[in-house]
């Protein structure tokens, strides 16, 4: 691989200006990355030129929404035609990976740089205002110590490398930080954004701080609501659930223009309700809420890449993305699956051999 | 299971394979359990995760797919599949601490009626020695 | 009204919570299969409409709760919708949420054939996600309350009797349960009450109550609509709007399996996105949020009922269902109508009159 570049200590100022030499010298049509909005928030846009453009936020920590799933809309019909640098955290660029396993996105054309991530704050923040301090303190992140306030779903995210990023952002010695290059393309666009930048590299003493601490987060958060015993605490965590459906349309992996929940086929019938209000005295309505849960997880564990984004929306604050990622975590083990970790490695429920596991369950 | 209240079973029985094994079962007048609903599938690959799901969450007390023994299956492959989609419907049932022994995955072909008949007899027996499905009685689901 | 409707009142300090021993005499006496309502659910922490059989349940029932989860409306559909199969039901909901299923009734999607709608007084939910949080958890609400959400404060139908039995109460006003129609008057009679006594107290103050919140409807809903006149000033109300679609899910009205703007978005070619990047030096990503928000008030806002599930589900605090009361305040006297209020009246679009909807100099609208 070629070298890492040296772009200083002072985030984020050093990674916008990372990005603004990169969007100079590498040929790009356009730039995917977050930025400010016209009311003062922070969503994704695709930028094309500088005048006019709003200011460029690459990486703030919050997640509006899952760059894969926007870019899935987008490349749903077809490649991006000219070149695009795409700015997303690990997992989000997972989460497109998986998509694209499913055949609905494409990755031609489309330059990936990430980060070495030190994970994002809930949604609701970027509602509230947000404090400029706040980002500063967040890029202290590679010491290891736990970042306040973070989303759930990070403080427990072990998965903060990325995998297939043309571009990384990490951590270097001495609390400096290094543009390295994931790929060939990476490594060409580093030499001509910065010929004359110090080399660096990513520092493996700040990944280790990273790791310890991102274990004793998943234990943590795994360790509460999200650790359910059987039925009867299933129904206790999805009691409050309003089916809104919501985590499902956040979810970078649910693919379906029509989810199955929401078809003709799962809705109620008032003949067969009757049956289930003489049996139990009484029905939920709507009903089918663990239902609709148990068999998301059926659709998409395989590929969850634990990106939060379903807790974020949840109106009523249920931990979903908690008892997704515990599922999902579960599943992909037995299976030697990671998600997003290579498009050309089959979906586990898409492959198999014909020498593995025996009959189930006996 | 409390008092002598009998398990209630759903089957998912490919219709090449362990279809035939049941009907060859009957013809063969082996004693079968009563309380057993088979529904007929093409190939046990039909059976997708959430007819699982769906059955378990009804009050089923336990749901077998029985299929084509591997590398017998009529379409080839369907049987493999099923497989790793059982092995997923478990991990999920145990991630979540549920009855994943509800769940059991056998490959029965058109002439074991025998071992179909003790697929079952074992089946319910051991379904015999666990509670009743709390989800038959679950409002709230 | 000519006839002043009479009611029966009940010897109870529990305001709405009187009701649950009479739906389980109603039960019981075979008139009804079955009875709607909210119950708290297993966890404790919320309530969930349950359609109950066994009067047993009803001891976790709350026909009133603090807070509202999925609309009265909305359940009732999800159960009737392919038709309710013969079987009786009391539902119990709040004035909003029946008006929700009157609509939903019109639209077809709630058979309302074999349901007695129980309405009630209603002083108000607390947002949603508030209580969610756990940070707002009161146990119940009373008129006098200021915690509740900005939609309740501005709703002048919260005490409408849609029903066709209808719960009055409130501080210093024992509950009345009042029949509004022949199917209420069953209702009654099945609960073992009969309509005797004088309405004016309830008449009184609901009209008192009405005026109150009409004066601050207009009041605010004239402040919003100053506040978000013009393409600019409209966007900054939904600037932190990440389109997620939420606020058409958990809307009552919100009638269709597919939504015309789930479709759409995935309508744009990546080629497309970028020329109109091209063209204007960037994109904002989701496209078409402004155009979901005005299409959708185009779908509905004429049979909105300002019941606030929308802006209780947004994730991103958007003041959605206020800006839609402001728009369908409009839309729906454009049209004379009232959404919910009057079952007869046809929905404004699928009917006409050969001269309508002309100014004084013969303009259209
Ligand atoms: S289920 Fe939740 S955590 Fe998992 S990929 Fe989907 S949105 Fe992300
Ligand atoms: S839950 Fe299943 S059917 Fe629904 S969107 Fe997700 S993958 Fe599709
Ligand atoms: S977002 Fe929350 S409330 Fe909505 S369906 Fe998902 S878990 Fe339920
Ligand atoms: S738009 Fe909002 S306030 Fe109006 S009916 Fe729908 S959910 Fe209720
Ligand atoms: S916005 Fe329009 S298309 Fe979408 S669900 Fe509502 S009424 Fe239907
Ligand atoms: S208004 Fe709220 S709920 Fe509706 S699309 Fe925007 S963010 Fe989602
Ligand atoms: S045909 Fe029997 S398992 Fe496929």
């Amino acid at each position: 691989m070629a070298r890492g570049a040296d772009i200083g200590t002072e985030m984020p100022k050093a990674l916008r200006e990372a990005v603004q030499r990169l969007m100079e010298t590498g040929g790009f049509e356009g730039t995917f990355t977050l930025a400010r909005t016209p009311g003062g928030g922070v969503d994704y846009f695709l930028s094309t030129k500088e005048e006019g453009a709003p200011e460029l936020l690459p990486l703030h920590p919050v997640m509006p929404n899952h760059a894969g799933r926007l870019l899935r809309e987008m490349t749903l019909g077809g490649a991006m035609r000219g070149k695009v640098l795409v700015i997303t955290r690990p997992c989000e660029l997972r989460g497109f990976v998986e998509i694209v396993k499913r055949l609905q996105g494409c990755l031609d054309n489309l330059v990936f740089l990430s980060v070495v991530c030190g994970g994002v704050f809930p949604l609701s923040m970027v509602s509230a205002g947000w404090d400029g301090k706040r980002t500063e303190e967040y890029w202290a992140y590679p010491d290891g110590r736990p970042v306040q306030g973070l989303r759930p779903a990070c403080q427990g995210c072990t998965e903060f490398i990325p995998y297939t990023a043309d571009l990384v952002v990490a951590p270097s010695a001495n609390g400096h930080w290094a543009l390295t290059a994931g790929s060939e393309e990476g490594g060409r666009l580093i030499e001509r954004a910065f010929p004359s930048a110090p080399a660096a590299e990513m520092d493996p003493k700040a990944l280790e701080a990273m790791a310890v601490a991102r274990k004793a987060g998943r234990e943590e958060v795994l360790s509460h609501e999200a650790d359910v015993k059987g039925l009867s605490d299933l129904v206790k965590v999805f009691g409050r659930c309003i089916g809104c459906h919501a985590c499902s349309k956040a979810c970078p992996i649910c693919y379906c223009t029509l989810c199955t929940f929401e078809s003709s086929r799962m809705e109620d019938r008032m003949e067969q309700s009757k049956g289930q209000l003489e049996v139990k005295g009484g029905i939920r309505a709507p009903a089918g809420t663990v239902l609709f849960h148990i068999g998301r997880m059926g659709h998409m564990a395989v590929s969850c890449v634990a990106c939060g984004c379903c807790q974020d929306v949840c109106p009523v604050g249920i931990p979903v993305s908690l008892l997704f990622k515990k599922v999902g975590e579960a599943v992909q083990a037995r299976f030697e699956y990671v998600p997003g970790r290579d498009v050309k490695e089959a979906l586990p429920i898409n492959t198999f051999q014909p020498m593995e596991f025996k009959e189930v369950g006996e | 299971m409390s008092g002598n209240e009998e398990p209630r079973v759903l089957g998912f029985l490919c219709n090449w394979c362990a279809y035939a094994g049941a009907d060859l079962a009957g013809v063969s007048r082996l004693q079968l359990p009563a309380n057993f609903c088979v529904i007929r599938t093409m190939c046990s690959a039909r059976t997708e995760p959430l007819f699982l799901f769906k059955a378990l969450l009804g009050g089923m007390d336990g749901v077998l797919v029985a299929g084509c023994h591997p590398g017998d299956c009529h379409y080839q492959r369907g049987n493999y599949f099923t497989r790793r989609r059982l092995v997923m419907v478990q991990e999920i049932l145990k991630a979540l601490n549920m009855e994943h022994e509800r769940v059991r995955l056998h490959w029965i072909s058109a002439s074991e009626c025998s071992l179909y008949q003790k697929v079952l007899t074992e089946f319910i027996e051991d379904l015999k020695g666990m509670e009743r499905n709390v989800a038959r009685d679950e409002v709230f689901l | 009204m000519s006839e002043a409707p009479r009611g029966a009142t009940i010897q109870s300090e529990e305001g709405p919570r009187a009701l649950v021993p009479l739906l389980a005499r109603a039960l019981e006496k075979g008139t009804s299969d079955a009875v709607l309502l909210p119950l708290r659910t297993p966890g404790q922490d919320s309530y969930a409409f349950v359609l109950v059989k066994d009067p047993r349940l009803l001891r976790q029932a709350d026909p009133l709760p603090p807070v509202q989860t999925v609309t009265g409306g909305r359940a009732l559909s999800s159960l009737t919708r392919h038709g309710g199969g013969g079987v009786r039901i009391l539902a119990v909901m709040r004035p909003c949420e029946a008006r929700g299923a009157i609509e939903l009734s019109k639209l077809g999607q709630v058979d309302l054939k074999d349901v007695t709608l129980i309405t009630m007084d209603c002083p108000g939910t607390v947002p949603l996600q508030r209580f969610a949080r756990g940070d707002l958890r009161p146990s119940a609400v009373g008129f006098a309350d200021q915690d509740i959400r900005p939609i309740c404060q501005v709703c002048d139908l919260s005490c409408a009797a849609v029903g066709d039995l209808h719960l009055g109460w409130g501080e210093g006003l024992a509950p009345i349960l009042i029949p509004m129609d022949e199917r209420g008057a069953e209702a009654l009679l099945a609960m073992g009450l009969r309509a005797e006594g004088d309405t004016s107290e309830w008449r009184t103050t609901v009209s008192s109550r009405s005026q109150e919140r009409r004066e601050r409807r207009e009041e605010r809903l004239g402040q919003l609509r100053v506040a978000s006149s013009g393409l600019d000033n409209l966007m900054v109300r939904l600037d932190s709007c990440i389109n997620c679609h939420n606020c058409m899910r958990a809307c009552p009205i919100c009638y269709c399996r597919v939504c015309a703007f789930d479709i759409r978005r995935q309508e744009r070619s990546a080629n497309e996105v970028l020329d109109l990047a091209k063209a204007r030096g960037s994109m904002r990503l989701p496209m078409d949020t402004l155009m979901f928000h005005l299409g959708r008030m185009n779908h509905m806002s004429l049979n909105c009922v300002s019941c606030g599930a929308c802006e209780d589900a947004c994730p991103a605090g958007v003041p959605i269902a206020q800006l839609f009361a402001m728009v369908s305040d409009r839309t729906q006297s454009a049209f004379k109508y009232r959404a919910g209020m009057d079952r007869q009246q046809r929905s404004p679009l699928i009917t006409f009159l050969e001269k309508e909807l002309e100014g004084e100099d013969g303009q259209r609208c």
